[in-house]
C-alpha cells in the first residue's frame, strides 16, 4: 500500500534545493514539532483523495504550507518546493516497495497567509498528486 | 453508377444549448444549495468544533454558520458556484492554525460538505435531466439521452446485467419493452 505522506517526505527531502532552503524543516503530519522557532520550513498533510478498486493507482490531495520569518521568505520556500513538486515525476524505493509519483499538479493556491496565534507568515497550497505502486501504461 | 449509404442527423444546435445551459444552472444551484446547508450543519452550535482549544472563554455564536453564502455565476460556457464565508476563522477551521502550545488544529467544515454534496450528486443530475431533456416543458424536441435507462431498471455492473424491479434479472426483450413503455408512456421518438 501506498503511503503518500512517506512518499511526498520523501521526495522533498531529496531535493537538494529545497532541503538547502528550508534547512531540512520538512514536517508531515500532524504539523510543525513543539517548541519550533519560525525559520524556513514545510509542513504537508493530506486532504483525501480517491483510488481505483482495479489498478493500483490514486490521487491524493496534499496541502503544503511554507513558512518563513517575513512573507517574501515564505513565499521564496513556496517558490522552492513548487519547483521541486509541480509537474515532476519521480520514483522512491522504501523497503520492498517502489511507489511512483507520476505528476503533482498545483491545484489550489498559492495564498499568503498568517498564523492567527502565532503571527508567522506562510504560504497555503494544495497539491493532486498521483501515486501508483507500479508504472501504469 | 454508384450506390452508397447515408446517416444524417438534424441537430437543433440553440435547442440543445439552451436546454444544457438552463440544466447545468438548475443543476449547480441545487448542488451549492446542499453543498451550504451541510456546511451549515457541520458548524452549527453544538455540532461544530466548539470552544476553540486555545481561546477560552469561548461564546458559540453561530456566526459562522449565519455567514455561509451561495454565489452562482456564469462565466462563459462555465456556471460556477462559490460556497464563501467572510468571517475570519472560517478560513483557519477549514485550513487549521498552529496554536501557541505548538499543537496543530483543524476543524474542515467545507471540503467534507463538498465531498458529501458531490457523493449525492447522481440523483440531482438525473432529476434536472429528466426535466430538460425528456420533460414536455417546451415545444421543443425531446430527447432521450444515449444509456438511458428506463424507470424500475438498472445496469448491474458487477454481472454486465440489466435488473428490473424487486432486483431480478431481465432479458434483452424485457429491457426493450420496458424501454418502449417507456417512450409511450413519455411520447418521446
Amino acid at each position: 500500500m501506498i503511503d503518500v505522506m512517506r512518499l511526498v517526505y520523501e521526495v522533498l527531502t531529496a531535493d537538494a534545493t529545497l532541503t538547502a532552503q528550508t534547512g531540512g524543516k520538512i514536517y508531515g503530519p500532524p504539523g510543525l514539532p513543539v517548541g519550533f522557532q519560525i525559520s524556513p520550513a514545510v509542513v504537508f498533510y493530506g486532504n483525501g483523495g480517491d483510488s481505483s478498486a482495479y489498478i493500483p493507482e490514486g490521487t491524493a490531495l496534499v496541502v503544503f504550507r511554507c513558512y518563513g520569518k517575513t512573507a517574501a521568505e515564505a513565499r521564496k520556500v513556496y517558490g522552492v518546493l513548487h519547483d521541486a513538486l509541480n509537474r515532476k515525476r519521480a520514483s522512491v524505493t522504501v523497503g520492498a516497495e517502489t511507489w511512483i509519483l507520476d505528476y503533482a499538479l498545483l491545484t489550489s493556491g498559492p495564498y499568503d497567509m498568517v498564523e492567527p496565534d502565532l503571527g508567522w507568515s506562510f504560504v497555503h497550497a494544495m497539491f493532486t498528486l498521483r501515486v501508483t505502486e507500479v508504472p501504469v501504461i | 453508377m454508384r450506390v452508397w449509404g447515408n446517416i444524417q442527423m438534424d441537430f437543433r444546435g440553440r435547442e440543445a444549448k439552451r436546454r444544457g445551459k438552463r440544466f447545468i444552472e438548475d443543476y449547480i444551484l441545487e448542488q451549492a444549495e446542499m453543498v451550504e446547508k451541510i456546511a451549515r450543519r457541520n458548524v452549527s452550535p453544538g455540532r461544530g468544533p466548539g470552544p476553540h482549544p486555545h481561546r477560552t472563554p469561548h461564546e458559540d455564536t453561530g456566526r459562522l454558520e449565519e455567514s455561509i453564502e451561495v454565489d452562482v455565476d456564469v462565466r462563459g460556457s462555465r456556471v460556477v458556484a462559490e460556497i464563501t464565508t467572510d468571517v475570519p476563522y472560517g478560513t483557519f477551521l477549514e485550513v487549521g492554525w498552529h496554536a501557541r502550545s505548538g499543537k496543530f488544529y483543524r476543524y474542515p467544515w467545507l471540503a467534507p460538505a463538498l465531498a458529501e454534496a458531490g457523493r449525492r450528486s447522481v440523483p440531482v443530475a438525473q432529476r434536472h435531466a429528466r426535466v430538460w431533456f425528456i420533460g414536455d416543458l417546451t415545444d421543443g424536441p425531446k430527447v432521450v439521452p444515449a444509456g438511458w435507462v428506463p424507470p424500475g431498471v438498472r445496469w448491474d455492473p458487477g454481472v454486465m446485467r440489466f435488473r428490473g424491479p424487486g432486483g431480478r434479472f431481465i432479458s434483452r426483450d424485457e429491457f426493450e419493452r420496458a424501454l418502449a413503455e417507456f417512450h409511450a408512456r413519455m411520447g418521446t421518438p
